[in-house]
């Protein structure tokens, strides 16, 4: 029997917003403009010119739910974070985490991050290596720590028997987690991959964000409004905290345990700009980013006029307007075929390594329930996205979505670009 | 402090870092520390725990030579005696 190139799906997903736990309410809270921002007294008391950020509330409470005090205090919170979303998505596919469970030699993970453990770094291990207290530290230190802490402990929270790892490629890291994942499995390394991306909310994360001057330091008085994404009065972006969790599976296995099916993933791609030609730590060279929408279209095999939706990665800041000109120039469509376009980070700030998998997770709910989110606090759109006006959605609006592209960028020119699919059964998939 | 308090607080030093898996811990003054499946990580976390509980400081060659929690209730009710 001929076989034709694999297929991934997604078959759960988890998450842990500034806005909501779960993906109920996460849609809900996407489709009424629900915005996680909010005043942070520890960060006035800081002194950070920056004193709003969006972050899941309630987390502590949380995590007493889902783990004992004894696995709590060998986690950071980015960690704690992952862990609560990943299992919320291992759930919401059908498993269960057993700790008496076989290995599951077919399932591998791949999870992202941005600044990974700083917080306990900062607050426990430098202040106690730095006063002679190493003995202090107590046995966790190096697991809560170290690089592959998410990957390392789900794989036994879940018995994961398939590749583990953690990749770090700043704020792209959650979507490239996934597209890591993605191509793991088309690969046929594994049937399924646990994949995303978290962040710790904490002001050791955030403070170079502050001393580089790219955070939000005008609205502190109203921190709804804070995080204006193609705002002509975006002054900077939101720090944010959260994670998010997807169960990507071959087709095939979805089919045969009769696990209800979210989207597909139809293309991806993920590149460098190399920080030439306008390019650098901190921004993008333009043709990178061009090839990376093209290449991910076209393995997709679609043609850019059936793109509905543009999930930006849109922050905030002056990098907004050339996003959105890149997406002009490398879809060629016409300016009233562009796809409309939305900020997902204008409700939940940016949430750095979360961000490309709690926004792609805001993607798949859009396909999944048949709306758009609103992007919230651009009424005053930059003088130059005016061209681009009628795509951009101010509230939210009904629309049977096939197609969404999610883009997402990071520190270093990376580049990322998912395309999402609505998931038919009689859709095949081409070969690249 | 008498020795049912040392127990007593020794008692959730050691729950506190014991993974239950939905099991419930019996332990007693017999109860052998390693058959608990307390490792060397754990061990670490534990003295730790117990020097913050009473404030002391334990010889690690003291505590390697604790076996039972009865061990553990006499190490430290001597350390605690002599602070």
């Amino acid at each position: 029997m001929k076989h034709g190139p694999r297929r991934v799906v997604i078959t759960g997903m988890g998450v842990l917003a500034p806005n909501a736990h779960g993906l109920a309410p996460f849609a809900n809270a996407l489709r009424n403009g629900v915005s996680g921002v909010r005043f942070q007294s520890r960060l006035a008391e800081l002194g950070f010119c920056c004193q709003v950020a969006a972050a899941p509330t309630g987390v502590d409470a949380v995590a007493e739910r889902y783990f004992e005090p004894v696995m709590l205090r060998r986690m950071d919170p980015h960690c704690t974070m992952a862990c609560i979303a990943a299992l919320d998505a291992w759930v919401d596919a059908g498993f269960s985490a057993d700790p008496e469970s076989p290995v599951d030699w077919d399932t591998g993970i791949v999870f992202g991050l941005g600044m990974g453990a700083m917080h306990s770094v900062a607050a426990t291990l430098a202040s106690n290596t730095d006063s002679g207290k190493v003995r202090r530290l107590g046995s966790a230190m190096v697991e809560k720590t170290m690089g592959s802490a998410v990957s390392a402990q789900l794989s036994g929270l879940l018995g994961v028997g398939g590749q583990t790892s953690t990749v770090g490629s700043a704020c792209a890291a959650g979507s490239e987690a996934i597209i890591n994942g993605f191509r793991m499995i088309l690969e046929g390394r594994a049937t399924r991959a646990v994949v995303g991306g978290s962040e710790a909310d904490s002001p050791y994360v955030w403070a170079g964000f502050e001393a580089l001057r790219v955070l939000c330091a005008n609205r502190n008085g109203s921190p709804e409004t804070a995080s204006r994404p193609l705002s002509a009065s975006a002054a900077g972006f939101v720090p944010g905290a959260g994670a998010g969790a997807l169960i990507l599976e071959s087709l095939e296995s979805a089919r045969r345990r009769g696990a209800k099916i979210y989207a597909e993933i139809a293309g991806a791609a993920v590149n460098c700009g190399g920080q030439r030609n306008g390019g650098t730590m901190t921004a993008g060279n333009f043709e990178g980013r061009q090839r990376c929408i093209c290449a991910a279209v076209a393995e997709a095999g679609i043609r850019p006029e059936e793109i509905d939706l543009i999930s930006g990665h849109l922050t905030a800041t002056m990098a907004d307007a050339f996003e959105v000109q890149n997406w002009r120039e490398a879809l060629q469509v016409p300016d009233e075929h562009f796809p409309l376009i939305n900020a997902p980070k204008s409700m939940i700030g940016h949430t750095l390594g979360a961000a490309g998998a709690i926004e792609s997770i805001a993607s798949v709910l859009q396909i999944h329930g048949g709306f758009v989110h609103p992007s919230l606090n651009c009424e005053d759109l930059h003088p130059q996205l005016l061209w681009c006006e009628p795509k951009i959605p101010h509230e939210s609006l009904r629309r049977d979505l096939n197609v969404v592209a999610k883009s997402g960028f990071g520190f270093g020119d990376v580049n990322t670009t998912i395309i999402f699919r609505r998931y038919s059964p009689e859709q095949e998939r081409k070969q690249p | 402090m008498t020795q049912e308090g040392i127990y007593e607080g020794l008692k959730k030093v050691i729950e506190r870092n014991l993974p239950r898996n939905g099991r419930s811990i019996s332990l007693l003054m017999d109860t052998n520390l390693d058959q608990l499946g307390i490792d060397s990580a754990r061990r670490i976390d534990i003295l730790l725990d117990a020097e913050d509980m009473f404030g002391i400081v334990i010889e690690e060659s003291a505590f390697a030579a604790v076996s039972t929690l009865r061990d553990l209730v006499n190490l430290v009710g001597e350390l605690a005696l002599a602070a």
